[in-house]
């Protein structure tokens, strides 16, 4: 476990010697911009206005963040060789995808927190109310990125990053429509095509269950329990396809 | 005194003038016209292309606040454009329908929609709009006091308008004012039974003791059954 926590400091510092963290300044750029610049063309609805650009552009730029850092971070200890040098110490494989994995969590934990931090503040400045609703969509938006994270390491560990970064797009825009896809094989005739579907929707990453904006947008409440089943899967999913990745990665050769 | 040939080459000579200074205005102002008649057709069908709220749900990968947004600024310039020029709004309904499928809980959008319909002369079509907003938000006593104020000043049914304004008052968080609109409104209706026992609810619970006073006058204003 030390060498997993090891790991993943060491994956986070080399985040931030990359200077991954300027998303956070290029968030709070357009950010101030763009609710400058809207708020009052929107009819007296500024504070919704910035509010969704900002949760939007968490949403946006986390995703920018993780396919910058996640899906080079293992292909670039394997160009640099550092690669053969680390499991050449009693690390193991899985344990160098999962350290890999926190290190990136880490990276987006404090990139999202400090967009969440930033939007409140641009929100308070501006005289609008800040509530506590904000948090939950931040934490919301972290869960996807976990998801998303997980999923990275699964396609790292066997293909190219430039694969790995349309693969990660490509499930990113499946993942939010994956809830329609059994309207999908409802309508579809009973056999192949309709259970291609629906293998479709218990495979691909249920994204459309940490889509709670307009809730928060509009200050409704949500219940915990959605909260806790939408962590629940989180934390299944994510560790479905690490160990996935792990074995993609155990088999790998390194020359 | 001059000849006639010459009055009618002054004439001619001044009718050339006239009509080579109003031939390029004439052909700027049809040119004018014909642009604003292509602007009016492109936008037109601009607006016709523009998606529905449901299929804007789809594609928002999360966000579809994010594209109600877009939508409500779109409806906004649409709205000023033509409240400056012709003041009339045929595409409204389109773009009304997409923002509100888009975010069903966007309240503004059901005022503004109900306002522009309203200034369009569809007021049966404003009313709808605000009474599908208060089923969709239905703890929205804003949208409420809204819809009676409306049905009270546009529509001046005041019995459905106090309806209105008394569901608004019971709802959490709603103004004071709400149930004196719905008392005063029972009572230009004729419902004095009605109108009586809310002006009695607020002269017994309001904190404001000139709303009290106001409260008692109008209780004593009306007479009772049994005095009558």
């Amino acid at each position: 476990m030390t060498a997993v926590l090891s790991l993943a400091r060491h994956t986070i510092l080399d985040a931030l010697r990359e200077k991954a963290f300027m998303v956070v300044g290029l968030f709070a750029l357009l950010l101030l911009g763009a609710s400058r610049l809207l708020s009052p063309l929107a009819l007296g609805e500024g504070r919704r206005v910035t509010l969704d650009l900002g949760l939007g552009g968490i949403a946006v730029l986390g995703l920018l963040l993780l396919i910058l850092l996640g899906t080079r971070m293992v292909h670039r200890e394997i160009d640099r060789k550092t690669i053969l040098l680390l499991l050449s110490k009693p690390i193991r494989r899985e344990e160098f995808i999962l350290g890999k994995f926190l290190g990136l969590v880490g990276v987006l934990s404090i990139s999202v927190a400090g967009m969440v931090l930033l939007l409140a503040t641009i929100l308070w400045v501006s005289g609008h109310a800040v509530e506590p609703t904000l948090a939950v969509a931040g934490y919301y938006a972290l869960l996807e990125l976990v998801v998303l994270s997980a999923v990275a390491m699964l396609l790292t560990a066997f293909t190219s990053p430039v694969l790995s970064t349309l693969f990660l797009l490509g499930l990113f825009v499946a993942g939010h429509l994956a809830g329609s896809l059994l309207d999908l094989a409802a309508m579809l005739p009973a056999g192949g095509p309709r259970q291609i579907s629906e293998a479709f929707f218990w495979v691909l990453p249920r994204l459309d269950l940490f889509s709670y904006t307009l809730e928060v947008v509009h200050g409704v409440h949500i219940n915990p329990g959605q909260i806790l089943t939408a962590t629940l899967y989180a934390v299944v999913y994510s560790v479905g396809a690490l160990a996935l990745g792990a074995l993609a990665f155990r088999s790998r050769e390194f020359s | 005194m001059r000849k006639p040939k010459t009055r009618i080459a002054a004439l001619l000579l001044l009718a050339a003038t006239a009509l080579a200074v109003c031939a390029p205005l004439g052909g700027s102002l049809a040119q004018k016209q014909s642009a604003s008649r292509e602007i009016a057709i492109r936008e037109s069908q601009e607006l016709e292309l523009f998606p529905s709220g449901k299929f804007l749900r789809e594609i928002s990968l999360g966000h579809p606040q994010l594209l109600a947004d877009l939508a409500w600024l779109e409806a906004i310039q649409y709205y000023g454009k033509h409240r400056l020029s012709d003041r009339r709004y045929p595409l409204s309904p389109h773009l009304f329908k997409t923002l509100i499928e888009a975010d069903p809980h966007f309240e503004g959008a059901y005022l503004f929609a109900a306002l522009v319909m309203a200034e369009g002369g569809y007021l049966r079509e404003a009313e709808q709009h605000l009474q599908k907003g208060a089923a969709v938000n239905p703890h929205s006593w804003g949208l409420r006091f809204e819809l009676g104020f409306f049905q009270y000043v546009a529509l001046q049914d005041y019995a459905r308008a106090a309806q209105s304004f008394h569901d608004a008052s019971r709802l959490e968080g709603a103004a004071e004012y709400v149930g004196r609109f719905a008392a005063a409104s029972f009572e230009r209706a004729g419902d004095e039974e009605t109108a009586r026992a809310l002006w009695g609810v607020i002269a017994r619970s309001s904190e404001n003791e000139e709303i009290q006073r106001m409260a008692k006058d109008r209780l004593s204003g009306l007479v009772s059954p049994q005095e009558s």
